[in-house]
This record gives C-alpha cells, structure tokens and sequence, in this order.
C-alpha cells in the first residue's frame, strides 16, 4: 500500500515537474521573443533619391545619441604605391570644412559634449558622432559639415601625415601588431586584404593632399553612404535634420569609382605555407590559419560558430587546450573577421619561445579536429555566440555601428536579427560539410615570430 | 488529456501575453530607465549594492573584494593576481569546467582583474540566467579548492603574461613610473609581481591569503540591471551570510607620501622602441578627499579631447608631442595625477619640460569659464555613457564602495558641477611637486 502510494506520490511530482519544466520552457522562449523584440523596435529605414540611406532606432532615457556614417569603399580600393590614403584622408576629414578651421570644430563640438571622429577600414570608411542627445541638432550640423564640406588644409595634412608615420612606427613596439600585419601579407598575399589599412611608412611619405581630396571625392558619393542614428533622439526630429543635410547632397566633383576588374589569383594552394620571422620581443607569437569564406556566402554563420567553438571564451578549445590542460600560453584564441572579398578562419597563440614547437604542434591538432564537433558542444557555443551578441549590442553606440555595418556590408540592417536565426539553424553536419570544403592541411599558412 | 488542454491554454496566455506586453518592455519610460538602488549590509558586514533597471536585458554580477598588490610584501608579491587567477581553478563543489564554461553556456561572460587596492570577479549575463551566474560566481569567490595539480599550470600561465607584459614598452613605462612617484609606499610594487615571487608561491600561500582577506568586511557584492531583487537578496545571505568576520590589518604605509630630491625626479630608460614616451606625475588626493572632483576636471582641461590645453599647445602649435594625455586615478591612499605623451625621441626631454610648465601653469593662473566647462560637459557625457550598461554602472559602485567612499556614486555629477575654475587651481597648487617631479623617459 505503502508502496503504491509512494508510486503514485511520485507519478504527480514527475508530472508537476514535466508542466513545470513545460513552464519553464515556454517563459524562456519568451524571454527571447522579448529580448529580440526589444533589439529590434522602432527601426525605421529610408533611402532618399540621391541614393542616401539612413537608419533610425530610438533608445529613450539614456541621455545621449549615436551616428555612424558608413560609406563603401574602404582600403580594399587602394592601389598598392597608395597604400593608406584613405585612412590618411579619414585622419584629416574633421580638421578642416569651408565653414570652420580644425581648432573650431574641437573647441565647438566638444563644448556640446560631442566626439566626431573619422577611420578606414578594409571595406569601409566610417565618421561617427556621440554627443549629449540635448545638443544633437547643434553637433549634427557640425558632423553635417565635415562630411560635406571639407577642405583638407596643407597643414593639417603635413600634421596628420607625421603622426600616421609615428603611428606605424609605433606598431613595430607590440608584438602582436607585427605578427599580425605579417600574417596578413601571407594569408591575404593574393588579395587587397594583405596591405595594413594605415600604410607602410614608404607610401604614406610620398602621399600628396591632392590624393587624399581625389580619394574622398571618389568615395563621399551620397549613395555609397549610410548613416544610422540611434538614442535618445525620435525618429521625426532625426529624419528632418538628417534631410536637412544629405537629402540633395551632391559632392562637388564626384567622380565614380571606376572598379578595376581585379581578378584574383584563385589558383588553389597545393601545400602548406609556413614562415619564421625573428623579432626583437621575449616572448614569442604563433599564426596558423586558412581561406574561409567572405560575408555573402551562406557559410558565414556557420564558419562564425566554428571560430566560437575554437577560440571564443574560456570553453573554447584553444583555451583548454593550450592554458588549461597545459599552461603553455596566457593568451590564445581564433577569430573570423566579417569581409566583402575573402576571409580566414585564424589562430594565435603567444608562448616562450622554448614552446614554441609544442603549441605549433597543438594549434595544428585543434585545426585538423574542428569538425568533430559534438551536438552539445555546437548548441553550447550557439548560447555563447548568442549572449555575447547580445551583450555586444548593449549600447546604443553598438547597435547604432550594428545596423549601419550590414548595410554598408551589402546585408540588410534586419539581418542583425536574421544572423541569429541562421546561427541557430546550424547543425553538426554543416560544420562538417564547410570544414571539407574550405580546409586541408595544404591550405594552411603558418608564421612564427620568435 | 485535461493537462494538455491546460498546457495548451497556459502557454497560449503567456505567448499572447509576451506579444502584448513587448511594446512596453521594448520602449523604456520617457523619463529614462527607472532605477531602484539600495544598498544593504549583512549581519556579518558584507556591503551589497544593487540597482535595479528593469528596462536592461542583462544582469551584472560583480564581487570587490578590498585588497591588491598594497596588502602584499616583498615575500608574496602578486599573490592577489595569482589568486585571481587560480580561483577559477575550481572549488569545493565545482570543477574548472563547472565555472566558466558553464557561465558561457548560458550565454554569460565571466572574468575577473586584480589592482593596486582590490581584486573584481565579474559576470554579465541575460536576465533570466542571473540567479545561476550568482551562484556560481559567489562559490568560486568564496570557496575556491585551488587544486594543486592546477595551481603548477597556472603558475606557467602568469608567468607567460609576466613575459608578455614586459615585451610591452608601455607597461614598462608605467610601473617604473609607480615605482618613481610612491618609493617607499605599497603603490610602488607591481600587481602581477616578478618570476621568482610566483614560482615560489604554493597551494597553502593561496589558502593562507585567501583566509585572510577574503573576509566579509572586505567583500562588497554588486547586483544591477534587471533582476529579481528578493531572490537575489536572499541568495546573497545565503551564499555570503555564514562568512566570518576577518580583521585586516590597517595598512599604515598607504597613506605615506614620499618627499622628492632631484637625484631621483627624472628616470631615462633606454630600451629599443620606435619613439619616445614620457610620463609625468604626482600623488594627489585620496578617495575620502573631496578634491576628486576637481582633480578629475583638471586632468580633462590638461588631456580630454583634441580643444585640451595639452593637444593644444603641445600636439598641435608646438608639434613636440605625437599624442597627448592626462588621468587622475582614484586609490584608497594618494591618487595618482599623470599626463602621457608620446613624441619622437629627440624630442622627449623638451616635451617633458613643456609637460611640467603646463602643470605649473594650472597651479598659478585660473582656467577660464569655457574651458572648464568645456571639461565639465565631456566629463559628465562619459559618465553618462559609463552608466548606459549594466557593467558600466557596477563597475561605478562597486569601485567607490571597495576604495572606502561609495557616496561619490551618488554625489559625482552634482558635485562635478559645484566645482569652480578656483578649485582646479586650488588642488594642483596643492599637490604639485615642483620642480622634482617624478618622470620617466624611454627613448631608443
């Protein structure tokens, strides 16, 4: 009796147990649906005739606003003996308009509270605004006017170019920077990717300010520029003032870029490619990667959850596999960069030099494995991959940067939404069938500086 | 069959009820997020600081626990690193596996850093896996087994990053700029100590360490962002309630202040780097010192944005710096005042002499009214910017709480804005060592 009792006492809690955790589920697909929601509201998007795209998302209470004004283009466009003038050009942009002088566009932005600063990237070139949300319309103006009306002054040039060159020199001081910019040259040797987007010191000496004015006019076209806004600024009071300043924008002597039918050299790379270089450092860095695929193609999630498996976090593998299991590194992880033309799949790690063959050995066993991926470790590195978006998005800054950044990458701003939905999609078999397709232990480049 | 139906009906309520109510949970009260901060003390003394805003989607856990490299000596030096760095190494209960991992499994980060003055362990993660984060990161501070096996493998791991910190010419710079501005004072030493102080340190070293100042006087737990405020208040004098009250001993050599000869102003150190760095400096207020304020003005008039004076004169009109800039770094004892610039290294020795007659200057003339507003307006905009995220905002408390003065939280804009240009010239006249100002030159 006892017995059958017990039974059934027990039958009930397995019941309320399985609605509990039936509850449970439910909530937490809620508490998704909720978190999307919230990243994702009151988005609006327009282009205007002159092919001018602008994104707005409201964020109240914070106080602040956020504009980033993408524009295609980029370094990729250099020629080689140019190397660096676009982000020479981004360097001089806010130091001089028709309407002000370098010294009045920091004394009056900043006294509103607003930072507006220009950079180059491989694929884009981007002028960003962060300012005290009370004084928006005042700074907007300001941004407004250098992105239209700048003048490139010949002494803010000659100052901006000592500082570049200072710059690159500078690299030659951390270890990681020059192991880096030399894996590039290796990796991306066929591809516009293996130029440093500063420069070298060689082609940025020789730059003229006409070359940069000829690279801004080339590249400030209306539609080749997105500009996105979010904070705490409504949508109405930005679209007037965003109209105000780029709905009839025309830069004065645009001129088309003209792309050079570059064809690359996609002849397939029949065994591996491995360098030493010596360094002047104690300790010593170790690169080992392969091609992987750019932006556009439907691999990009899935190569972004391999990298998370790899080397994201302190349950990726390298991390166990090189600090926890061996105290061979301090630092050692993977990452996969979001590129137009072609991208790599990327490990490092930093190790004594008398380590140097074990941890070379060990990255080259964790890259043959990447496959073998287990159904728990794949959903464990999607909830990583997911939480730490989602921490990434946490300001409105990053989610201003976010939205503007598909677009300027040719995806839709909503695909900030839709990658997640194709992280989630991925399966063991699809990590396995990429990994077949893109890797063999020929297609690996390898540089050691020691 | 009458459960499916009742399941059916539940979870229809609650997926209608998430689309009905995402509208308001996506578009936070005009008035800005609404926020609900208290700060309690357990019976044991254990500080915790929450703050509730219900508009976040994340929730950031952060412990302090008061003590650093000042409450070590020359025979454990960077034991509180070790520490930090070992405790993730598993506890009573838990494996390594069982931590980090585990956090990032729900989607959370998890890490933690070591100072001069205290050791952080922290977690940011959704909402909905906070009480989880909380647990374990309350087990891993509190109860940490620091395995033996672990331990050697670590020892290699901080040993690797003493390596990589000296490659650094930067990191160099700075400690031996410490180690010039407090002399004789627990600022001087190194947080991450030196090779042979590590190779030394063993498992009893640890647990001794820990015992003794992981104590609940000295731990100050930070829960903000959205939460369940009763729960989380309950699991805290859960997990922390049992810890025993330590005694710290009152570290007298804090608030010492070293008298400066112009034998030992001025350090050159030539190493092979591409230009030249300088950095120079004084001891100023202390965290329980109202100058905070004024100090972190002046440090934005000398160094914040392209409009400071420093970027000004010396980057832009004279063209003697590359790069420019000025903090003030709050700390239990005295602050520390620096300004950095990086130049060619010809000219570093005039770019340091310049640095010193800027200083000079703040301490003999008034700032204008636009200046210093100037820097009041940049100031407050990046606190803002700080407090926009659930981190940034514990960060905040949890920093002034562990140094000893968690009112300037609270009083920090207001007070900002009290500060007139007198203060500014005020407090650096104050503590400005002139001439002998300690400074560190490295040039090729």
């Amino acid at each position: 009796m006892n017995k059958n009792r017990i039974q059934y006492t027990a039958h009930r809690i397995q019941r309320k147990n399985n609605l509990f955790w039936f509850l449970v589920f439910i909530v937490a697909i809620n508490y998704e649906l909720l978190t999307i929601n919230y990243l994702y509201c009151q988005i609006h998007k327009e282009q205007f005739e002159n092919g001018f795209v602008f994104i707005h998302q409201e964020k109240t209470g914070v106080g602040l606003a956020s504009v980033n004004l993408f524009i295609k283009g980029g370094a990729v466009n250099e020629k080689n003996e140019e190397a660096g003038v676009t982000s020479l050009m981004t360097q001089v942009l806010p130091r001089g308009t028709i309407n002000r002088n370098s010294e009045k566009i920091a004394e009056e932005s900043e006294s509103l509270g607003a930072t507006i600063s220009a950079s180059c990237a491989n694929d884009y070139i981007e002028v960003s605004l962060m300012v005290l949300s009370e004084n928006f319309d005042s700074a907007f103006e300001i941004f407004a006017d250098i992105v239209n009306n700048p003048t490139f002054p010949e002494e803010e040039f000659e100052k901006e170019k000592v500082k570049t060159i200072a710059g690159i020199k500078s690299k030659m001081d951390h270890i990681f920077e020059v192991a880096y910019d030399k894996f590039n040259e290796l990796i991306f040797k066929k591809y516009p990717y293996h130029i440093p987007v500063s420069g070298y010191e060689a082609t940025v000496s020789s730059l003229t300010v006409v070359q940069i004015s000829d690279i801004y006019r080339k590249n400030f076209r209306p539609e080749n520029m997105i500009l996105s806004i979010n904070g705490d600024i409504n949508y109405e009071r930005a679209k007037k003032i965003v109209e105000k300043y780029f709905k009839n924008v025309k830069i004065i002597g645009a001129e088309e870029v003209v792309s050079e039918n570059i064809s690359y050299n996609k002849k397939l790379q029949t065994k591996p490619i491995r360098e030493i270089h010596p360094s002047k450092f104690q300790q010593a860095y170790i690169f080992i990667g392969f091609l992987a695929p750019d932006i556009s193609k439907q691999e990009y999630a899935i190569f972004k959850l391999i990298n998370t498996i790899i080397g994201s976090g302190m349950g990726s593998r390298l991390f166990n596999a090189l600090r926890e299991e061996s105290g061979l590194v301090y630092e050692s992880s993977s990452f996969y960069p979001s590129r137009k033309i072609i991208s790599g799949l990327i490990m490092y790690a930093g190790t004594s030099k008398e380590n140097i063959d074990i941890v070379e050995k060990k990255l080259n066993e964790e890259m043959n494995k990447i496959s073998e991926v287990s159904d728990e470790e794949l959903k464990n590195a999607k909830e990583y991959l997911k939480g730490t978006y989602l921490i990434d998005h946490r300001t409105m800054q990053r989610q201003s940067w976010w939205n503007g950044f598909w677009e300027v990458m040719d995806k839709n701003y909503n695909y900030d939404k839709k990658y997640l939905e194709e992280v989630e999609q991925v399966t063991v078999s699809d990590i396995k069938e990429v990994f077949k397709k893109y890797y063999s232990p020929e297609k690996t480049i390898t540089l050691i500086l020691k | 069959m009458i459960l499916k139906k009742k399941l059916l009906y539940v979870s229809f309520i609650l997926v209608a009820l998430s689309f009905s109510i995402s509208p308001t949970f996506a578009n936070p009260p005009d008035s800005g997020p609404v926020r609900q901060s208290e700060n309690t003390k357990l019976k044991n003394g254990i500080n915790v600081i929450l703050d509730l805003d219900p508009s976040s989607l994340l929730t950031a856990i952060q412990i302090w626990i008061s003590v650093g490299s000042v409450d070590e000596d020359e025979t454990n030096s960077g034991i509180s690193h070790f520490i930090e760095h070992t405790i993730f190494k598993g506890t009573k209960t838990k494996t390594q596996k069982e931590i980090a991992p585990e956090i990032e499994k729900y989607g959370g980060i998890i890490n933690a850093a070591t100072s001069k003055d205290y050791t952080f362990f922290y977690t940011l993660i959704t909402s909905s896996n906070s009480l989880k984060a909380l647990e374990i990161l309350s087990d891993v501070v509190l109860n940490p087994e620091f395995p033996e096996q672990e331990v050697e493998k670590e020892r290699q791991v901080v040993i690797e990053e003493i390596k990589r910190k000296d490659d650094n010419p930067q990191s160099q710079l700075f400690e031996e700029f410490y180690s010039q501005v407090y002399r004789e004072s627990p600022y001087a030493s190194r947080v991450i100590g030196n090779e042979d102080i590590i190779l030394g340190l063993k498992r009893v070293d640890l647990l001794a360490f820990h015992n003794k100042f992981y104590t609940s006087n000295n731990i100050f737990v930070v829960v903000t962002g959205n939460f369940d405020r009763d729960k989380v208040l309950e699991l805290v004098e859960k997990y922390f309630g049992g810890l025993q009250k330590g005694k710290k001993p009152k570290n007298k050599l804090l608030m010492y202040r070293p008298k400066y000869k112009k034998e030992h102003a001025k350090k050159i150190i030539k190493r092979d780097v591409a230009q030249g760095y300088v950095i120079m400096g004084f001891p100023a207020a202390s965290i329980n010192s109202d100058e905070q304020y004024s100090l972190d003005l002046a440090s934005y008039i000398l160094g914040a944005g392209r409009a400071c004076r420093l970027n000004k004169r010396l980057v832009e009109q004279s063209k003697l710096a590359l790069s420019v800039s000025c903090s003030f770094s709050s700390k239990k004892g005295p602050g520390l005042f620096n300004v950095y610039g990086v130049c060619d290294p010809e000219k570093a020795p005039e770019l340091s002499n310049r640095i010193l007659l800027e200083l000079l200057d703040l301490s003999i003339n008034l700032v204008s009214e636009e200046e210093l507003n100037r820097a009041k307006t940049l100031l407050l905009r990046d606190k803002l910017y700080e407090r926009q995220t659930p981190d940034g905002r514990a960060g905040e408390l949890g920093f002034y709480m562990v140094l000893g003065n968690g009112a300037i939280s609270e009083d920090y804009v207001s007070k900002v804005k009290e500060v007139k240009a007198k203060d500014i010239k005020k407090v650096i006249s104050k503590y400005l060592v002139f001439p002998n100002m300690p400074t560190v030159i490295m040039t090729p």
